[in-house]
């Protein structure tokens, strides 16, 4: 009979979960500071100092106080997208399109749309480029004592711009910059499928809630890249260690999920009109019962692109530059996304320089 | 043949295989392929049809019940918001009002008085920097 074995005492064993864990513990205690999220809530976003200068229902003109004695004579107005809450051109010091401007000697006025709701499901394109933008164009030549402004759209406010410079080409817009706008919607065939009336009921949407509900919206912009998120938060963890890195992109995240709804009204235009139809690029888009042709713009123009963008393809936008007839007209395009295009570390040292350099020409 | 040779040979191991070889991009764009297919897209768009449906179905039925034991719906609750939402409108525009007439006051106030009343107004006057040769 074979002798049986001792039995080894249990602290004998190494218990390889309990040291794992006891290290981890350590370690967490060590380094706890490092282990901290920046705290990106207390840094207040938009802060460029300004004042509401005009009001009318969710719409707000913002006018930036100076922060130069002395501004280049054209005011300039930038017109918000339809989706984007405008954080994200004044995101925070130093990294603020509108405080670079101001720094250029700029006379800034903002356009931001607000949160359309139910009440608004009416409001359309007519509204936007035949009210809204003509309104702030007079309060800021009110404000300025100055007879004509310059317009600053991205993405679909440039869209709104270029509609509001054609439909009224006599008026007191000076110079027209755009960045990122979609006109061709046949270089997104993308936003085209989603949208085929074929499965997309778009009219019981608009009944049901009256607008296109922020986060339907959202969704909508992840289908053209359904990893983005993932791979930037995979990024973003390679280099966490950078506090500055991380902060700007939980900031950057954050203005991403703070889309704003779409009137129903406009989204029945933008949807059937322009995503399906392509109507506004082949001039034959109507609204309050006028075609709207590009061609008539004829003040000097600029349009900005990304090499990288995936919300706005270069195929739906790079013919911007060939429907408007402007003698004096600029195409540039530079690195980045459709968001960094504008917002982006880079964008201090690509775009905005650019913009300044082609804006204070004209607007003296 | 092992057991872990066969766990290996097994669809989702491949399958696991294969996504590891692949980079970032080609697999950014089978996701974008595999969301964007057309069976997919209908789908979903179905789903949104069926859901604002029983979404409308749910806030009638809920709306009544809660009704009668006197509580607030969802409804009721947007509601509230919407009209808060534009009591902050109407607000804006009465900031605006005072602003323009803090503006009008400056205006016929003598010299000191109307600095502190509203800033004076910055000249206009600024020239693009001479480009750089």
């Amino acid at each position: 009979m074979a002798k049986p074995e001792k039995p080894q005492p249990a602290e004998a064993t190494p218990n390889l979960g309990a040291q794992a864990r006891e290290s981890v513990e350590r370690a967490l205690l060590r380094n706890t500071v490092d282990l901290k999220l920046p705290d990106y809530d207390a840094e207040p976003v938009a802060v460029s100092p300004k004042e509401v200068v005009y009001a009318r229902g969710t719409l707000r003109l913002w006018h930036y106080l100076p922060m130069t004695d002395e501004v280049y004579r054209v005011p300039l107005i930038m017109v918000m997208p339809l989706f984007g809450r405008p954080d994200i051109l004044d995101l925070v010091k130093g990294q603020s399109l509108v405080e670079y401007l101001l720094l250029c000697g700029y006379d800034v006025f903002l356009m931001d749309w607000g949160r359309p709701r139910r009440e608004h499901a009416h409001v359309g394109f007519e509204h936007y480029v035949d009210q809204f933008i003509p309104d702030c164009i007079r309060v800021a030549c009110e404000i300025t004592g100055e007879k004509e402004v310059s317009l600053f759209g991205y993405c679909s406010g440039g869209m709104l711009a270029l509609i509001h410079a054609a439909r009224h080409p006599d008026k007191q817009v000076r110079n027209l910059a755009v960045a990122a706008v979609p006109i061709d919607s046949d270089g997104m065939p993308i936003s085209r499928a989603w949208t085929d009336p074929k499965y997309f009921d778009l009219e019981r949407l608009i009944e049901s809630m009256g607008v296109i509900p922020a986060s339907l919206i959202d969704a909508s912009f992840q289908v053209a890249k359904p990893l983005a998120k993932t791979t930037n938060r995979i990024a973003m963890l390679k280099k966490a260690d950078d506090h500055a890195y991380v902060k700007a992109y939980l900031q950057m995240e954050r203005w991403s999920a703070d889309q704003i709804s779409l009137p129903g009204q406009v989204a029945r235009q933008l949807i059937n009109d322009i995503f399906q139809k392509n109507l506004l690029f082949k001039g034959q888009m109507v609204l309050g019962g006028e075609r709207v042709d590009l061609g008539r713009i004829k003040i000097p123009f600029l349009h900005a692109t990304a090499q990288h963008d995936y919300l706005v393809p270069k195929a739906a936008s790079k013919d911007v530059i060939n429907v408007v007839g402007s003698a004096d007209k600029t195409a540039i395009e530079v690195k980045g996304g459709h968001v960094s295009l504008l917002a982006g570390a880079g964008a201090l040292y690509r775009l905005w320089p650019q913009l300044d350099a082609w804006l204070s020409v004209r607007s003296v | 043949m092992t057991i872990k040779d066969k766990l290996n040979e097994t669809l989702p191991a491949r399958a696991l295989r294969q996504i590891k070889k692949l980079r970032e991009k080609e697999l950014g764009d089978i996701a974008a392929d595999v969301v964007n297919s057309k069976r997919v897209r209908t789908n979903i768009q179905k789903r949104i049809n069926q859901v604002l449906h029983i979404q409308r179905m749910v806030s009638e039925g809920m709306g009544t019940a809660l009704g009668m034991v006197n509580i607030s719906s969802r409804d009721d609750m947007q509601e509230v918001a919407s009209k808060l939402a534009t009591v902050e409108d109407v607000m804006a525009q009465l900031h605006v009002e005072m602003r323009q007439l803090r503006v009008a006051l400056a205006q016929r106030a003598p010299g000191g008085a109307a600095e502190q009343i509203a800033p004076p107004a910055v000249k206009r006057t600024r020239k693009p920097p001479a480009p750089k040769v």
